[in-house]
């Protein structure tokens, strides 16, 4: 059975809006520093190893006392900026280690994207090249029934226009196609 | 192709050190911090001649002590420091090779689904193609027929001569 188009035209459907990159694309990756503040200075700073005491023999040896707060600020300054240090090496290998994460991200939805285009595409490409397909088959078929109808009109015509020269007395139903002598013409010997 | 569950992630946690190393290491180093201090201070006979024994000699021991103490202490904070160094490294390490892996996977889903998607595309395409071939030998056959009919009809007229 011939399918009927559905349409005469393909479908000129409304492209969808291209939803494009939204970018929502987050890494879990922090930047922020490892290593707090609290942290650092629990684990940097400790007293001056010497504490003068009080009263008695060496309650007054300021000297080592300064030599010794001297010693522990050094050691405090040099622990903080060895954290520091590691703190501000750790946050920019996290800041491209983040930005790497977030490229893939974008280079695979990019990827991913273009693949969803490309199907529509090639599925409107279908679409299309069927109504095109069903919209020729449909013309060819209306072509030969108004062929058909119009060889039937003119075999009407031919059959009025003979009959009626039954009655003609110049007999010229004799004479069939080509002026040839017809079946019916030569029955009646006319 | 796959089986379920070839598309789970396998980074599952960081690995860290407990710390208990680390703590025992300090609480070591800060134990021997006045210990060293200490028996450095005791060692004043350290000069000769009439210094020995001294007040300077004395001093400088007692500095010499302080340092060695510094250094025990420097060693056990340190030790804790390093360890919490050790975790952050551990824990950007995770986290970037986490995040490399859902890519990769996502990048792995993101193939497979292209190839379903050529596979049900080609199925489209070959079933629209079968459809428009059926269309096309029907409506051949309803042309055909049309021009049967015309053409019988006008053989009749012809046959009696009226064509």
């Amino acid at each position: 059975m011939l399918p009927k188009p559905k349409f005469k035209q393909p479908p000129m459907k409304q492209a969808p809006v291209t939803p494009g990159l939204t970018g929502t694309f987050g890494s879990s990756i922090p930047t922020a520093a490892p290593l707090t503040g609290s942290q650092t200075q629990q684990y940097s700073q400790f007293k001056p190893v010497f504490q003068p005491q009080g009263g008695g023999y060496g309650a007054s040896d300021q000297t080592r006392s300064a030599f010794a707060r001297a010693l522990s600020d050094s050691q405090t300054a040099a622990t903080a900026g060895d954290v520091q240090t590691f703190n501000l090496e750790n946050q920019r290998k996290a800041q491209q280690a983040r930005a790497q994460d977030v490229q893939q991200q974008r280079q695979i939805g990019t990827d991913r994207f273009g693949m969803q285009r490309q199907t529509a595409s090639a599925q409107a490409d279908i679409r299309n090249r069927k109504a095109q397909g069903m919209a020729d088959i449909a013309t060819q078929l209306d072509i030969a029934k108004k062929n058909a109808k119009a060889q039937a009109m003119e075999n009407a015509f031919n059959f009025t226009t003979g009959a009626l020269s039954l009655f003609n007395p110049a007999g010229s139903f004799r004479q069939g196609i080509g002026g040839a002598q017809s079946i019916l013409g030569g029955l009646l010997g006319r | 192709m796959f089986q379920t569950g070839s598309y789970t992630p396998t980074y599952d946690a960081p690995i860290k050190a407990t710390g208990d190393v680390a703590r025992r290491m300090r609480n070591d180093a800060a134990g021997q911090m006045a210990y060293y201090g200490d028996t450095r201070q005791y060692n004043q006979g350290a000069g000769k001649g009439v210094a020995a024994g001294g007040k300077g000699a004395q001093f400088r021991a007692a500095l010499t002590g302080d340092i060695e103490s510094a250094k025990r202490a420097t060693a056990a904070n340190a030790g804790m420091l390093d360890y919490l160094k050790d975790n952050a490294t551990e824990d950007l390490r995770y986290a970037s090779g986490a995040a490399d892996e859902r890519n990769s996977l996502a990048s792995l889903l993101l193939d497979r689904d292209k190839i379903n998607t050529d596979f049900d595309l080609s199925g489209q395409k070959r079933r629209m193609e079968s459809q428009l071939s059926q269309a096309q030998r029907d409506a051949s056959q309803k042309a055909a027929d049309y021009a049967r009919k015309a053409k019988t009809s006008q053989s009749l007229l012809g046959l009696f001569g009226l064509a």
